[in-house]
């Protein structure tokens, strides 16, 4: 067995954070509610890999599903516990509206990143604030200053053409503009840019096996 | 995008961030296998922003990596199979050279070579001249990617029954295969040779020929050895990857000869600058 001590802490942390972001023990009701939901797929593939180790030939996938997971919470470093795992936001709308959002299967993703890149502008040491208004940008840094910037994240989801991008700043500048009269807000990003070629790019051969 | 960042265009998008995560993977065969996972990002500013983004780049620059390293088994391996590390799949394994020439990030993972062994689309066998033995070339259609390429494996018989999978390649299409190799995998190899072979002298009655693959011929040697083989053939310096060379050996006798049963030599660079072409 070659799952390394490390390892296997890493994937028990991230059942453990898993449960706590959807206030959910074992993902029974996520599971239930919505069995593909990516967060439980996710769960299920951390179990498995605890449970069998790492498998021949998928390991790239199952450790670049951890290591991405834990890029995510590398920036808002979450201990779970059994409080809210979402009360490290202080904005409550927007913390009711993450813990929402978290449940549609769609939107999970979309939203683990925003949370990624406004911890990052905090881990900057950014005034950065994460909103809930509905057709406003994500993220307003500097508010109420003269140097004010809004943010808005947005994801392209692996295999959409790089054309997509495109359209997302597109839509992303709509969003900004929008915020008016809180001007000049001017800063959109992409997350999770992944086109196919990229990824079959960086798809190395790893040839080994474990019992 | 850098259009859309343009003077008449999405003026209030004054900083874009594109962020991606990839990985790379440092391995030797024998070796530990490391695995750098990276969250990466560019930053392109509009050139006539509504308004200028009061942030220093650095602060919306995502740069982050984890690295997860791993153990090979090899210790378990070579007990079991007694020729050094190998992945099994049913009655064929990948064996060290295979792994060896894969490991990079543009190389075919064993288990699909192993699926391809086990489920081809066409199968070519060629049956050893100077003794006992066989080599089966086996080829397969790959389109789970964009560029659809066929996958054209070189296998041999191991003394267990099984077979062990050397080499495996990726043939992408060009104007004169029309996706059609997989169904030929002789034809499959002779386009391989075309495109990445080394070419080599062959001393034939009529003078010496250039040529990039040789089958079941004899050969005449100084010495027995394989240096004196690479000298006759007159082998540019640098060619450092030898394929597919099913079988030479040199028949000890007044004149030392070497039999060859499948003979060529494998442009290396030129086959990884090519198929990367294919990857990016």
């Amino acid at each position: 067995m070659l799952l390394s001590n490390t390892i296997r802490e890493e994937c028990y942390r991230q059942l453990a954070v898993l449960e706590s972001m959807f206030a959910d023990v074992g993902l029974a009701n996520l599971a239930e509610n919505s069995p593909h939901h990516p967060a439980v797929q996710q769960y299920h593939r951390l179990n498995d890999f605890v449970r069998s180790g790492v498998t021949y030939p998928d390991e790239v996938e199952v450790l670049r599903e951890i290591t991405s997971a834990l890029l995510d919470r590398s920036v808002w470093a979450v201990v779970p516990s059994g409080a809210d795992y979402w009360a490290f936001i202080p904005n409550v709308n927007a913390r009711k509206r993450v813990r929402e959002n978290i449940l549609d299967p769609d939107q999970f993703n979309d939203t683990v990143a925003e949370v990624f890149f406004w911890s990052w502008l905090h881990e900057q040491t950014q005034a950065a604030e994460l909103l809930e208004e509905t057709g406003l940008p994500d993220i307003v840094i500097a508010p109420g200053t003269h140097t004010e910037v809004w943010a808005e994240v947005k994801r392209v989801r692996l295999g959409k053409s790089p054309m997509r991008i495109a359209e997302v700043i597109g839509k992303a500048n709509r969003q900004i503009k929008n915020a008016q009269p809180r001007k000049q807000v001017l800063y959109s990003s992409v997350l999770n840019v992944l086109s196919s070629g990229l990824l079959s790019m960086m798809k190395s051969q790893t040839t080994f096996s474990r019992t | 995008m850098e259009r859309r960042l343009g003077s008449d265009f999405n003026r209030s998008a004054g900083r874009v961030i594109i962020s991606w995560d990839d990985f790379v993977i440092d391995t030797e065969p024998g070796q530990g296998i490391t695995y750098a996972f990276r969250r990466r990002s560019v930053t392109r500013e509009h050139r006539q922003p509504r308004a200028e983004v009061c942030l220093p780049p650095n602060v919306t620059q995502v740069e982050r990596t984890i690295s997860i390293s791993i153990d090979w088994p090899e210790e378990a391996e070579e007990k079991r199979t007694g020729h050094g590390p190998r992945l099994g799949l049913g009655s064929a394994v990948v064996g060290p050279s295979f792994r060896e020439f894969n490991a990079s990030w543009d190389g075919i993972r064993p288990q699909h070579a192993l699926e391809a062994f086990h489920k081809p689309d066409a199968v070519y066998r060629y049956q050893f001249r100077f003794g006992d033995g066989e080599q089966l070339l086996i080829t397969r259609r790959v389109k789970v990617t964009r560029q659809q390429f066929t996958m054209l494996l070189v296998a041999h018989p191991l003394a267990d029954g099984r077979h062990e999978i050397s080499d495996a390649y990726r043939l992408y299409d060009d104007e004169d295969s029309h996706g059609e190799l997989h169904h030929h995998p002789m034809a499959a190899f002779e386009v391989l040779v075309s495109r990445y072979g080394v070419p080599f002298s062959f001393p034939s009655p009529s003078g010496l020929v250039m040529i990039k693959f040789l089958r079941a011929a004899r050969l005449a040697l100084s010495t027995a050895s394989p240096n004196a083989l690479f000298r006759l053939l007159g082998l540019p310096e640098g060619v450092d990857a030898l394929s597919s060379a099913a079988r030479i050996h040199t028949v000890q006798a007044a004149t030392p000869t070497c039999e060859i049963e499948w003979l060529w030599f494998l442009d290396e660079k030129r086959y990884r600058a090519d198929i990367r072409k294919y990857l990016r």
